[in-house]
């Protein structure tokens, strides 16, 4: 997940210049692996405009021209090739030690100052994908759906595996108009904007954000996490700064037009917010909520749609909105009917099962529930009421019907973490705020219709003093623990043997049930460098001892040292064609129902088959050969064998 | 025999420089010439291949006859042969932690799923099964059990030695574990783990940090510090991801630890309740801590192995390293 440091102001107040590897330091001790940090500015280093004075003819090669340019206070010369560079122009100049992309394509190179046929350089004249900006104009923007973008990213940043594929993100959009150019591998022209030479590009493109790349798996057990507003909240308690809790500005009418809710599977749906909003216009967003979306890694569609996914990048809380003229009296939460059909917004025809939760009209499925909308219902450019939803699913449902479908999508990344049901709420609101901030002439159509059953009491736990001091192994004062779980606002109450706490929603649907998620809390927040290691002090014995495990280390010295035979590592299975090559029959063999080649198909009743292809694989390089193998051989009893 | 043969049929032999003498013939005498010399080339080169195979033999059986063959006397110099290192590591984590008292146990490697995952506080449907790609077998689901699998962890041994001896408790569990994943340079199917349970009264996260350290600095031959940070796993709580200190940089950062100072290590945490109570463990009485670490990239760390392949492919040019 992509989290915007200028985002993360919005929510917690924090010094100017924040350090934001030291930040990202702090999370990655207290709270969750961050694996990158990606300082926008960075990328432009060494990156300004210039002004081409003069342009003359190379004396050794027709493709190139010299030209004098003005980087500020001095007049270099660069040698380029680009056909549309004139006298006079404005172009973006990568100077030396700038990191720029041959003709956009390929690996990051760093700049050096060179001669070009004879001909000294002084750094380069880019073109927009050279440095990361790609023409978009040319591209047309808020069309493609899927479309990825490159990621002006510095090389020497990994990419984690698991995220690469989750990744995209793009130069900032306000760049547009900054320039025009009519191919990608054109000179960029900033002419029309008439900066001053040596501007750097970074405050000309208005790239001054700090990206946190956090590693998902490592937020896997926190739905309060997956969203700016969570993460503000944990710098706020590490930092000890303040933090700014949301409150939507917006006015909803107690009166007016209702959603005809019907919650049928109520199980799989505990609580669901819906609102009309009347004469939108559908149409691009405004660059600020463009440039946060590309930012944090989502495409941008239009104002409506990107409204829902800033929600879900903000709150955690994924929204969808209907193109409310499609939708045939009114919303019906239920499970699918063996084999009905709907056509996802990724325009493919998906074959529903009873077990999924669909959000119907009275004629058709218009949602898969939690997992992705239906084509059927899409905002498009002619849509002018809209009803939004904001709901909370059951996690398990979520997550099997994605799995049964092998559609995983950034609601359901949410979803499946088990959210709290009062975000539904908050989010519908703020997501109100926000569409009446870009269409002012929409028309909030009537009161949030709001069904469900969920449980509304607060979760309590009991807290052990003595339980903490011996689970930690550090002696931590009841007041600096009370202090540690206001901050990450549970209500503590002192107690005779410790405390009474009270788990706030957001943190009570699965995250922390028990005395020991408490602890857990406060052994991060106190430092986890902070314990210092010690050892326990136990009744000296002699272990168990387990002949066999000895035995074994017995006969390798055996095997090797006295005989000079070489110990050698088989994976536990083969393919059929190998153990009918030893005369071996199928008989008594386990099976995998999920194998990675057709030589791996069976688990080894015997090692030999391997250690057969082992003497074929190494005749090539060893006239002698001596090799054995201790390893564990699996037979088919035809029962579970549970006990050992 | 064959000083003769170069003579007349090697690189510079005389028929060879009578057959690149074809070329400047006219076309009728190089089809005749060339026919008959090919013919004479291919009944030479038969004859001599017979005559040399003949003095052979003859030699080979002249030299049995006349040689005692002592059937009791060990080749000459005999290389020593090669323990796998992964076998080398093992035995010697196991001696380190035999001496601070854990025993050594055994799991299955065909496990229930119940073992692998339930009774380690991962229900169906939980998010961390997607880390855990598993090979499924074909079987009979069980009632209570489930499904047969390959244990992706040695955790399910936690739960089986708690079922089996009680508290309190001292183990270790090195083993095999598999993954349901494409293999490359660094991920391997099939990779070896060490299972870690200490369960007693009063036992804490400052002895888990004490006794890694302990372990890390014999086993490095080297002075170890070690790092918690935040974990996520289902069966332990807190839970914890435990990072060593450099061995190249001591901490400063190097290009080995990505500059940070640190290396990634295991994950661990405290033994999670429903775990203890699935063992049979009442969670009031006692407490304790597991961990699991990589002993296969342990080994890849210590003999500085780039590909992890390298230890199952079984090429004795590799072995014979160790
Ligand atoms: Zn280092």
């Amino acid at each position: 997940m992509l989290v915007s440091l200028n985002w993360l102001k919005d929510f917690v107040e924090l010094p100017k210049n924040v350090d934001g590897k030291s930040l990202a330091h702090d999370l990655t001790l207290k709270t969750a692996e961050v694996d990158n940090v990606i300082d926008e500015g960075k990328i432009y280093e060494k990156m300004v405009v210039g002004h081409v004075l003069e342009l003359h003819k190379h004396p050794h090669a027709d493709k190139f021209k010299i030209a004098k340019v003005s980087i500020g206070k001095e007049t270099v010369q660069i040698v380029c090739g680009g056909e549309n560079l004139k006298e006079g122009m404005y172009v973006a100049v990568s100077l030396p030690g700038a990191k720029v992309k041959w003709h956009g394509e390929g690996e990051y190179v760093t700049l050096e100052e060179t001669k070009i046929r004879g001909e000294k350089s002084y750094g380069m004249i880019c073109a927009g994908n050279e440095i990361g900006i790609e023409d978009m104009r040319a591209h047309g923007e808020a069309t493609g759906r899927a479309r990825r973008e490159r990621v002006p990213r510095d090389r020497s940043l990994q990419i984690n595996r698991a995220q690469r594929d989750e990744q995209s993100g793009s130069a900032s959009c306000e760049t547009k108009r900054a320039y025009q150019t009519t191919s990608a591998r054109d000179i960029m022209d900033l002419s029309s904007i008439k900066q001053a030479p040596g501007t750097p590009l970074q405050s000309l493109f208005g790239k001054n954000d700090i990206i946190f790349e956090f590693d998902n798996k490592s937020l896997t057990h926190r739905p309060d996490l997956w969203g700016h507003y969570g993460i503000a909240r944990e710098i706020a308690a590490i930092t000890k700064s303040k933090f700014k809790p949301i409150s939507p500005k917006v006015k909803i009418p107690s009166t007016g037009e209702k959603i005809g809710l019907k919650i049928e599977a109520e199980d799989l749906c505990p609580r669901y917010c819906g609102l009309i909003i009347n004469n939108i216009k559908v149409e691009e967003s405004p660059d600020w909520l463009k440039t946060r979306l590309k930012a944090t890694g989502h495409g941008t569609h239009n104002n409506i749609v990107d409204v829902t996914n800033y929600i879900l990048a903000e709150l955690g809380q994924p929204m969808h909105a209907f193109d409310k003229s499609y939708i045939k009296k009114g919303i019906v939460v239920r499970r699918a009917k063996k084999g009905e059909k709907i056509t996802s917004l990724d325009n493919k025809e998906r074959i529903l099962s009873e077990e999924m939760l669909v959000i119907a009209d009275h004629e058709k499925p218009v949602a898969i529930a939690g997992v992705m909308g239906g084509e059927n219902s899409e905002i498009n450019k002619n849509t002018t009421s809209i009803i939004l939803e904001s709901a909370n699913f059951s996690a398990s449902s979520v997550r099997r019907a994605s799995t049964k479908l092998g559609l995983r999508t950034e609601s359901v990344q949410r979803f499946e973490k088990a959210l709290d049901p009062n975000l539904a709420e908050l989010a519908i609101k703020r997501a109100a705020e926000l569409i009446l901030k870009i269409c002012p002439k929409a028309v909030i159509a009537g009161p949030i219709t709001d069904k469900g059953k969920f449980n509304k009491k607060p979760l309590k736990i009991n807290l052990n003093y003595k339980t903490i001091i011996s689970k930690i192994g550090v002696e931590i004062s009841k007041k600096e623990i009370m202090e540690i779980l206001k901050s990450l606002e549970f209500k503590v109450l002192q107690k005779a043997q410790g405390f009474t706490v009270e788990i706030p929603s957001f943190r009570a649907t699965k995250d922390v049930l028990f005395e020991d998620d408490l602890i857990e809390e406060i052994a991060r927040m106190f430092g986890y460098e902070k314990i210092p290691p010690s050892l326990p002090t136990l009744p000296t014995k002699l272990p168990m001892e387990n002949t066999e495990r000895f035995k074994k280390h017995r006969a390798r010295e055996f095997m090797s040292y006295g005989l000079g035979f070489d110990e050698i590592y088989n994976y536990s299975f083969y393919g059929k064609k190998d153990f009918e090559k030893c005369l071996m029959t199928e008989k008594s063999h386990l099976k995998l129902l999920n194998s990675l080649s057709e030589e791996q198909t069976h688990l080894a009743t015997s090692l030999i088959p391997n250690l057969l292809k082992n003497l074929e694989s190494n005749t090539k390089y060893f006239d002698e050969i001596r090799l054995y193998e201790i390893g564990r051989t699996y037979k088919d009893t035809g029962t579970l064998i549970l006990k050992i | 025999m064959q000083n003769l043969e170069t003579e007349i049929l090697g690189r510079k032999g005389k028929l060879t420089l009578i057959l690149r003498g074809i070329k400047d013939l006219s076309d009728e005498e190089k089809r005749t010439v060339g026919q008959l010399s090919n013919k004479v080339k291919t009944s030479l080169e038969k004859e001599f291949e017979h005559k040399i195979k003949e003095l052979e033999n003859t030699s080979i059986e002249k030299e049995l006859g006349k040689t005692f063959f002592d059937t009791t006397i060990p080749g000459k110099t005999r290389q020593l042969g090669h323990i796998h290192p992964l076998s080398q590591v093992q035995e010697e984590v196991e001696r380190i932690f035999s001496q601070m008292g854990f025993a050594v146990m055994d799991g299955p490697e065909v496990e229930s799923e119940y073992y692998n995952f339930e009774g380690l506080n991962i229900p169906k449907d939980h998010p961390a099964r997607d880390m855990q790609d598993t090979f499924f077998i074909q079987s009979k689901e069980d009632q209570s059990h489930g499904k047969l699998v390959l244990r992706t962890h040695t955790s399910p041994a936690q739960i089986r030695t708690m079922e089996k001896y009680g508290a309190p408790l001292r183990i270790i569990v090195p083993g095999r574990v598999f993954r349901y994943e494409a293999t490359d340079a660094s991920h391997d199917a099939t990779f070896y783990q060490v299972e870690g349970l200490l369960i007693d009264k009063d036992i804490s996260l400052s002895h888990l940090k004490g006794v890694m350290a302990q372990f890390l600095t014999r086993l490095f031959g080297q002075p170890v510090k070690v790092r918690f940070r935040p974990g996520y796993f289902p069966f332990v709580e807190p839970g914890l991801e435990v990072d060593f200190s450099c061995l190249l940089c001591e901490g400063k950062g190097c290009r080995v630890c990505k500059h940070s100072g640190w290396m990634e290590f295991m994950g661990a945490g405290m033994v999670h309740e429903n775990v203890l109570k699935a063992g049979g463990i009442n969670p009031k009485e006692y407490q304790g801590w597991a961990f699991g670490f990589g002993l296969t990239r342990l080994v890849m760390m210590r003999y500085k192995i780039d590909d992890i392949r390298l230890l199952t492919n079984s090429d004795l040019r590799f072995i014979k390293q160790f």
